[in-house]
């Protein structure tokens, strides 16, 4: 259009044009100035060719951008974060979603000496703003000849806003993170500490770190449940308490799946606070070493009965005591005659129990504490976790002693994974802190036979409807277990009055579902037990307790008949697991 | 004519060259609106992370354990308290047996956690017609419990329910 617009106009000339208009006559010089002209034309035409393409590339570019490139203009708009910002490590949850720990910004003032001006005027200032430090060691520090050094970590808003406010000249701050653990002490084992930076050095803390700080934005989901792990707390607090203990340790664990539900060790510390190691982070229930004592009896039962050598109705000479080489195996509650298998369990008759070993055979018994994961280290995601102390070598009088549980010291964590296998059909499973969904259950190793998982279940209800473990009963819930009370040994010999007192149990028994495991260390009797320290006086008790605050908070609701070995639970607790997660 | 044109391409790219000035600003408005909201986004991230620990920390289960004994005198629920739904009907008959009028018409609901009513129930305090009040209640809730939800009648029969009845200390 613009050239149309330009031949219209007559004052506007095409170029060469005012050449070629003055009127020459034809002469010699026509030829060369036709051709100066023609080669003008030609290297404008290229020039302008190169122009209109630039222009071409212009406006194509132009198009692009403005019509085509949503693609670019969507990604600035898409740049509005989605997603929580991540700390630099991630949330630790329980199983449904509660918050454990978590990192909160925060903030850390350093300061650079080499800048600092006059280090006793800024260590006096530091030292108005922020009373707790010491002036000396500000001075100190202020006067060093380091580039970096840090004043204090973690300052309130209101701190920050008091240094700032006095400008001192070489005061930095610095956004940090500090980890919090909203919960104090009820998982303080478990989860275990980070160090001044950030690293895990303890607990799960340390086993994820690369996991915590790889992928910040995904919480890690325990399988512990607050609910449960409080209960189980706060009974064994009030049972240390009522029998002025060292300590204890509670367990519970989903007999299906190989879960603890809850895993507390007293006394316990709050991660929160100044970490100084101390027995108070020993964590008991995976990191103590213990003979459990006459619980052990279970397992005995369970070696005689899969293996073969008993049957629920074979009975034992427990007439007199036994003496073994050096050893006088007696009762505690001596019952001078023969008895059956089910009577061993109920009156926990040690020289019952040896003698039904004796017949299985260290072999049998050996090979079927092995299967349970008694003398294997503690298969646990958290690094502390204990390696059972087994007998080397394994002698016959070994034999004897692990039948009711001496000689032979294993973790609360390896009692829980053993009792479930005892009582879930007879698969081990081993014992996980970490969530799985119920469909991702690990399969887990078939190691006893049913029949002899519906014989335990029936043996240990027995000892809680008539034996030394009445005192665990809830009604309704079928609890069944089996009582524990085992002398400390110290320096080679046994404690009389050094007592570790347990019971193991699982509930309900027509269907179980959770293994409960308490043990106290070092109870003393009171009035209210007639003096009596034993498990089925101590730790019994406590199980009840856990059992009967659990169960409703679980959605399980009592059943009143008399226990059969048919479920009658089964139809509830399905409904409840596969229900919204409680 | 041709100043005329002049003037035209003239009166054009200023024009052009107003717009765009006009198109930039705007979109650096609006990228710095997109900054601060992005920024505040954060901030209010931060602050629901921040309000989340402390949402856990509040909801430590001894501190409510404590609370909760002391303000509104609950205790943990007991086995006694939990039953399934078929055994309600025959519960409340007997319950209904031994309250006087049970039979009382327009009955409100009562909200299923008011502990005191309960409580009154338990302590024997209650008078007739409030107690009856509530088993009609019960009845209805038991209704409802089974029509929404369980998908039959056998499993509306197992869904654990809890009756809250009565603590008194």
């Amino acid at each position: 259009m613009s050239i149309v617009l330009f031949r219209r106009c007559e004052r506007f000339l095409y170029p060469g044009a005012d050449v070629l208009a003055t009127r020459l006559p034809w002469g010699r010089h026509n030829d060369t100035r036709q051709r100066a002209l023609d080669m003008g034309r030609t290297r404008l035409l290229v020039v302008g060719g190169v122009f209109l393409l630039v222009f071409v590339v212009i406006v194509g570019r132009l198009v692009e951008i403005t019509a085509f490139a949503s693609e670019e203009s969507g990604r600035e708009a898409r740049r509005a974060p989605k997603t929580m910002v991540p700390m630099g490590r991630a949330d630790i949850t329980d199983r449904n979603g509660i918050v454990l720990a978590t990192s909160l910004p925060t903030v850390n003032l350093y300061a650079d000496p080499r800048v600092v001006l006059d280090p006793e005027e800024a260590a006096r200032k530091t030292v108005t703003a922020l009373p707790d430090l010491n002036f000396g060691d500000v001075l100190e520090k202020l006067s060093s000849d380091k580039s970096f050094v840090y004043l204090k970590r973690y300052l309130t808003p209101n701190q920050q806003y008091e240094i700032n406010r006095r400008g001192i000249v070489g005061l930095s701050f610095e956004q940090g993170e500090r980890r919090v653990y909203p919960h104090g002490p009820l998982m303080a084992h478990v989860i275990g500490a980070v160090d001044t930076d950030n690293h895990g050095i303890a607990g799960l803390e340390k086993t994820f770190n690369d996991r915590l700080t790889v992928h910040p934005d995904r919480s890690l989901s325990l399988s512990l449940d607050v609910r449960l792990q409080h209960i189980v707390r706060d009974e064994l607090l009030r049972s240390v308490g009522e029998f002025r203990a060292m300590g204890g340790t509670g367990v519970i664990a989903d007999v299906h799946t190989g879960e603890l539900l809850a895993m507390v060790s007293l006394p316990d510390f709050d991660p929160n606070g100044s970490q100084n190691a101390s027995d108070a982070q020993f964590n008991r229930a995976t990191l103590g070493l213990y003979e459990m004592g006459s619980t052990f009896k279970l397992f005995t039962a369970t070696a005689a009965l899969d293996g073969g050598s008993a049957r629920l109705e074979s009975r034992y000479d427990a007439t007199n005591m036994v003496k073994f080489s050096h050893f006088t195996i007696r009762d505690y509650h001596p019952q001078n005659r023969w008895l059956s298998v089910s009577e061993i369990m109920i009156h926990s008759s040690n020289i019952g129990a040896a003698r039904m070993a004796l017949e299985a055979g260290t072999k049998t018994m050996r090979e079927y504490l092995d299967r349970l994961g008694l003398l294997r280290p503690l298969p646990l995601e958290i690094p502390e976790t204990g390696t059972p102390i087994v007998p080397n070598p394994w002698r016959e009088i070994n034999t004897v002693t692990v039948s009711y549980g001496h000689g032979l010291a294993v973790t609360p964590v390896h009692m829980a994974t053993a009792i479930s296998t005892l009582v879930n059909g007879g698969i081990h499973r081993p014992a996980t802190l970490i969530r799985r969904a119920p469909e991702m259950a690990e399969s887990g190793e078939r190691v006893l036979k049913p029949e002899t998982s519906r014989h335990l279940r029936r043996l240990m209800r027995q000892v809680v409807e008539e034996g030394t473990g009445t005192k665990a009963d809830v009604p309704g819930y079928f609890v069944g277990g089996k009582t524990g009370t085992a002398e400390k040994s110290r320096g080679g010999g046994y404690a009389r009055k050094a007592l570790l007192s347990s019971f193991v149990a699982a509930f309900p028994m027509d269907d179980p579902r959770y293994a409960v495991i308490v043990i106290i260390d070092e109870p003393e009797g009171n009035k209210s037990t007639f003096g009596y320290a034993t498990g089925g006086w101590t730790a019994a008790p406590a199980v009840g307790r856990v059992v009967a605050r659990m169960a409703p908070v679980l959605g399980i609701a009592p059943v009143h008949t008399d226990w059969t070995e048919q479920p009658v639970h089964s139809a509830i607790v399905r409904m409840v697991a596969s229900g919204a997660k409680e | 004519m041709i100043r005329m044109m002049i003037v035209l391409w003239i009166v054009l790219a200023a024009s052009v060259g107003v717009g765009l000035f006009l198109l930039k600003h705007e979109v650096q408005a609006l990228e710095e609106q997109l900054a601060q909201t992005n920024r505040a986004i954060r901030v209010t991230q931060k602050g629901i992370h921040v309000l989340k620990a402390e949402w856990s920390f509040l909801n430590d289960p001894a501190r409510l354990h404590r609370l909760a004994a002391r303000h509104l005198g609950m205790t943990p629920l007991r086995p006694e308290q939990l039953t399934v739904a078929a055994a309600l009907p025959a519960m409340l008959d007997g319950l209904a047996r031994r309250l006087p009028s049970a039979t009382a018409g327009r009955v409100p609901l009562p909200t299923p956690a008011t502990t005191r009513n309960e409580r009154e129930v338990a302590r024997g305090n209650a008078g007739g017609r409030s107690s009856g009040t509530l088993v009609l209640a019960m009845r209805r809730a038991v209704s409802a419990v089974s029509a929404v939800k369980a998908p039959s009648v056998e499993a509306a029969s197992n869904l654990p329910v809890r009756v809250i009845m009565t603590t008194k200390r």
